[in-house]
């Protein structure tokens, strides 16, 4: 049960929402975007949060649309799910049918993945590979900006801007990717290393979450993923020397075997990929 | 623009039945349909997404209940285990001991008939990426799965399964 009262608002156009966010923010109500809500009923009920004017993006055209013909474009307020059952793009596909479990996913969206509290956000992985832009809206209108820019630890977003969506150029799928997820207590359950590699033009790319803080694609570490003149292994090697001081430890796992998991993810990626 | 403040009355449409009811927007769809509207079949188990003992159909689709407000199922169907019509489906979960204790069982059987209608011919994977969205803590998980796999054969074949 959620223990106090909230106003909630269901606007039809994206000027509806920024104008009740900013109507609600001057009122005291600390007001919050909501789509699938999984996050913030759970963050209410356990009182973490305490918004007073909740904002359902639901209804919102922008926020629901699904696009894969010229500019691919997928609505922050669409379910895992539905993502999964249209896209095209099969490593897409195979990293958002790996998150919670098949029921949440029939609530929970892919905005709502990109911009919540936990770490580990894994919906962002292919999105940093396929060079993606977030849609951002707010009071001074709609914004194209590269996740590479405004993605950083997490989505930098200003006072009461929202999330519409993410795009990206057409891309035909990439056959040459490789998804590794690792778990303490089997599927269903929050990864210890979850990293997306692709192979685009001879090169190849890599995001990486679980084993971090947050979810992150180095410029650095692809440099060295891409030396050809060593072998697999050792650009593991360096590869994961490279990220030492980010690795964590909690329950899950101890920082010393997210840094195992991760050498041996990229040795079996580059064996695969360079095949 | 549709806004919800404070308590207000909503009409939802459960198990084919439009029900009058007062709601805060911060009533979630399980305390509603528990507290509210008398359908206890409806778990209350984590109460944080996990268990799946409070799964019912939203749309046709598996929904965990504690996580959705009531005010968002305005103008939806919601199917609860007091609405499924799945009688042999139900049957099933009796013929292969698809229950112990039976604290789970009304999520699972939500989450099995949605299965079966969005896969009538499910593989194993389907069987699996649907089950393990709920929880048995008797752990009958083997007994369960045969039931939805019977289910499924005895659509096909009635002979084919016994």
């Amino acid at each position: 049960m959620i223990p106090f009262d909230f106003t909630y608002s269901v606007p039809e156009s994206v000027e509806e929402a920024v104008s009740s966010w900013f109507s609600s923010e001057q009122r005291g109500e600390n007001p919050v975007y909501y789509s699938g809500g999984t996050e913030i009923i759970t963050l209410c009920r356990e009182q973490k949060i305490e918004p007073h004017a909740v904002i359902d993006i639901k209804h919102i055209p922008e926020c629901l649309k699904i696009n894969e013909t010229e500019d691919y474009y997928y609505g922050a307020a669409l379910t895992l799910n539905t993502i999964t059952e249209k896209t095209s793009l099969s490593l897409f596909s195979a990293v958002l049918s790996r998150i919670a479990d098949n029921t949440i996913r029939n609530k929970l969206t892919l905005g709502g993945n990109i911009m919540g509290r936990l770490p580990y956000r894994e919906a962002v992985l292919p999105l940093l590979l396929f060079d993606a832009h977030a849609v951002i809206a707010g009071k001074e209108g709609i914004r194209s900006q590269p996740l590479s820019v405004v993605f950083d630890k997490r989505l930098l977003l200003g006072k009461g801007e929202l999330l519409l969506g993410i795009t990206f150029p057409a891309k035909t799928d990439a056959a040459h990717w490789v998804f590794t997820r690792k778990e303490k207590n089997g599927r269903i359950d929050y990864p210890i290393l979850s990293v997306c590699f692709i192979k685009e033009n001879d090169s190849i790319k890599m995001a990486v979450s679980g084993a971090f803080a947050y979810p992150l694609r180095n410029p650095e570490a692809e440099n060295i993923l891409n030396r050809q003149t060593l072998s697999p292994l050792q650009r593991a090697e360096k590869v994961t020397d490279y990220f030492a001081d980010y690795y964590k430890t909690d329950f899950r796992s101890s920082a010393a075997y997210r840094k195992h998991l991760l050498k041996g993810a990229i040795t079996e990626a580059l064996e695969k990929l360079e095949d | 623009m549709k806004v919800y403040n404070s308590v207000q009355e909503l009409t939802l449409l459960i198990n084919g039945e439009e029900r009058t009811v007062v709601v805060r927007p911060s009533d979630t769809l399980l305390r509603t349909l528990r507290e509210k509207l008398g359908l206890t079949g409806t778990k209350i188990g984590c109460e944080h997404g996990d268990c799946g003992a409070c799964t019912v159909q939203i749309n046709g689709k598996p929904v965990k209940s504690c996580l959705v407000l009531a005010v968002e199922t305005v103008d939806k169907e919601i199917t609860t285990i007091e609405g499924l019509e799945n009688d042999r489906l139900k049957q099933s979960f009796v013929h292969n001991h698809g229950f112990q204790c039976g604290f789970c069982t009304s999520g699972m059987l939500m989450n099995a008939d949605s299965l079966l209608h969005d896969h009538p011919n499910p593989t194993d994977e389907e069987v699996t990426r649907y089950l393990e969205s709920n929880l048995c803590r008797c752990t009958g998980y083997e007994g369960i799965q045969m039931a939805v796999t019977e289910s499924f054969y005895k659509k096909k074949d009635p002979d084919s399964h016994s």
